[in-house]
């Protein structure tokens, strides 16, 4: 038994066997072979490379058609290197001198041309590394593919373990055979985490190169509130960890007579509870926790499981599911949001200095005109078949929110023309979660449909602290007086422009600000689904007016510790008054 | 074998978007062809190979053609490294 600890991604408690998901070009094994076995290794690179080039002609034409030839000849490039002598020959010849494996002969063969780059002067060739890198990696996923469709099936539930996750990933996976995550990167805003919380299942991340050397096939207990693992656990753990799972199931089933209850506060004032969503998968989730609509509808997903640009029509597929899926109930579809953390190389987001200040968001998509239409179009024209909202992420000022309805209005005209059916008067909103956008939210309220505060950035940025750096993770304060009067002033903009405002981040979920956030007066909180029945719990017991006055507290709180303190006592003593368990009324 | 010494036009010099548009050229021809900058020597139907050259705006390189169609492949590619890359404007 050995203790790993890590950041508590997503709470809950788990006790199983290992499951391994081997992210691409981890590690290429060198196998020796007989020379009888050299023209099957050729005939493998060679499938391989197969592969991988109609890959790459799919992803440069499709490029070509939606962005044009200068982002198609990056592909083309790739396409040259794959055909290349110095790829191809020199990895040919190592099968049949060296008698190895066909993927360790490859990646020898662009280790020798990537270390021949990096003896260069020049900074082009050097950045052309990350090209050949994109290509082995895309070639040896070529190869793992063909040893993954021979691999046995998944029939046990078991803790999946890997460096990281990405959304393609974690999309084919069976949510009823996963107990919980543990990875080596991220944390509690990756993708995993989100996902994890949105099925119920604990995760934990970033624990550095731990996660991948424990053993597949052993047993694993995870505990996602503080972020431990602990590799093959005695029988006192493993006992303790299943009785807090169990405790936790119990207790989200004495939840479930909320479901089909309003979210109305014992004073009659009613706050819409809405589901965050990033895979189709976590849709049932939603409806089973009773979710109102989908607050936050995260799209990035479906441009990331594609290895390119999904088009209008798989786009409007897509959407139109979703829409039909939450039957009639209202759905906040947020426009692409790539840049920051989440880079996509084949969209053209390339890795910057300082990403979260950088090309993305909106700005990403207002410079990818054909990019954004497409999008627009596929969301107006699903919008025929339920209630669609959309919403712009990343809003710095009134020029992005004009350019962008400038587009929608271009788009009804076309669609109009097209003769396609089409949602003519869908709210079009917007994500407050730059300061610069919190200043102006009165403007930016009156020529808007709604507004949903991104509590995630809108701290991170007024705050000035990167929430991916353990140092200044301290900073991260929701009940900051500059937060607080922030969100307080964005809902006050919005009521007085006559408009709804909401709240997506991850403040929405945490059962301790859910009557801070109902003081404030948001008209609507989205959140993880498995979130919902807690705070809806909270939302009926409290009085709005009494919510108010907490707010009306903190608000005049000097510093967020004395913010912590005053709301830690309130949230006590109310407990202490209704006893233990508080029996639902 | 035929060999001429030219001047790399393109701005950013062999960067792998030049070196793609010589590699596609190169292999119009049954020729075979060598690029030789700062003593290095390229076969030029590889792109890595031609951008490991390294060649910037200006160098000048040493273009041989071997082959039945050499004339034809050495003033095409002549052309296309000293004019035609000056305004490189990607693959197309």
């Amino acid at each position: 038994m050995h203790e790993l600890s890590g950041i508590p991604a997503a709470p809950g408690f788990a006790v199983g066997p290992v499951r391994h998901i081997r992210r691409i070009a981890v590690n290429v094994e060198r196998r020796s072979i007989s020379p009888d076995e050299v023209a099957i290794e050729r005939d493998r690179f060679e499938a391989a490379v197969a592969q991988a080039r109609r890959e790459l002609t799919a992803l440069r034409d499709k490029l070509a058609r939606d962005l044009g030839p200068d982002e198609a000849a990056i592909i083309e490039s790739q396409l040259l290197m794959l055909e290349d002598e110095l790829v191809w020959d020199t990895t040919l010849s190592r099968i049949r001198t060296q008698l190895v494996n066909a993927e360790s002969a490859f990646a020898r063969s662009i280790g020798d041309i990537v270390m021949q780059f990096n003896g260069m002067q020049e900074e082009t060739l050097r950045e052309r590394i990350a090209d050949l890198r994109d290509l082995e990696d895309r070639v040896l996923k070529a190869f793992l593919e063909e040893v993954s469709a021979q691999a046995e099936g998944w029939n046990e539930p078991a803790v999946v373990v890997a460096r990281d996750l990405a959304p393609s990933e974690t999309a084919a996976l069976d949510r009823d055979k996963v107990l919980g995550f543990v990875t080596d990167e991220g944390g509690s805003t990756s993708h995993v985490a989100i996902l994890a919380r949105s099925l119920g299942v604990p995760a934990v991340c970033g624990l550095g190169g731990q996660a991948i050397k424990l053993t597949p096939g052993t047993e694993v207990a995870l505990d996602g509130n503080v972020g431990r693992v602990i590799a093959e656990p005695d029988q006192e753990t493993r006992d303790r960890l299943q009785l807090l799972r169990q405790e936790l199931i119990t207790v989200s089933r004495k939840l479930d007579y909320l479901k089909e209850l309003p979210a109305v506060t014992p004073d009659g004032h009613e706050v819409r509870l809405m589901a965050n969503i990033e895979l189709p998968v976590e849709l049932e989730e939603a409806s089973s926790r009773g979710a109102q609509g989908v607050g936050l509808l995260r799209t990035e997903y479906l441009y990331f499981q594609h290895k390119d640009i999904p088009s209008e029509e798989e786009q409007v597929k897509l959407y139109t599911k979703v829409l039909q899926r939450m039957k009639g109930k209202p759905v906040v579809l947020r426009t692409l949001d790539v840049g920051g953390d989440k880079v996509s190389d084949y969209l053209g987001a390339k890795r910057e200095y300082n990403p979260f200040l950088g090309w993305r968001g909106i700005r990403f998509s207002l410079s990818n005109p054909v990019l954004f239409r497409t999008q627009i179009r596929a969301i107006y024209r699903a919008g025929a078949v339920g209630d669609a909202h959309l919403m712009i992420p990343m809003v710095s000022g009134l020029e992005e929110l004009r350019a962008t309805q400038e587009i929608c209005a271009t788009v009804r005209d076309e669609l109009t023309r097209e003769g396609h059916e089409f949602r003519a008067d869908m709210p079009v909103g917007i994500m407050v979660e730059t300061p610069s956008a919190a200043m102006v939210a009165d403007r930016l309220a009156e020529e808007c449909d709604f507004m949903s505060i991104g509590s995630n950035d809108l701290i991170q940025y007024t705050l000035a602290m990167d929430r991916g750096n353990r140092r200044v993770a301290y900073l991260y304060r929701p009940l900051h007086p500059a937060i607080l009067r922030s969100i307080d002033r964005i809902v006050k903009a919005g009521h007085d422009a006559g408009i709804w405002v909401g709240l997506c981040g991850e403040m929405s979920s945490e059962t301790r600000l859910a009557e801070v956030l109902l003081g404030l007066g948001l008209d609507e909180i989205s959140m993880h689904s498995a979130a919902l029945p807690k705070i809806k719990q909270v939302i009926r017991w409290t009085a709005f007016t009494e919510a108010r006055r907490v707010v009306d507290t903190l608000l005049d709180m000097r510093t967020a510790d004395d913010a912590d303190r005053y709301l830690s006592e309130y949230v006590q003593a109310r407990k202490d008054a209704r006893g233990p368990e508080g029996q639902p009324s | 074998m035929k060999t001429v010494i030219t001047t790399v036009a393109d701005p950013v010099g062999f960067h792998l978007r030049a070196a793609g548009r010589i590699v596609k050229l190169t292999k119009i021809f049954q020729s075979e062809v060598t690029i030789r900058y700062q003593g290095r020597a390229a076969n030029a139907k590889s792109i890595m190979g031609l951008a490991s050259l390294a060649a910037e705006f200006g160098a000048e390189v040493e273009i041989e053609c071997t082959g039945p169609d050499e004339d034809d492949a050495i003033e095409r590619l002549v052309n296309l490294i000293s004019v035609e890359l000056a305004n490189s404007e990607g693959l197309s």
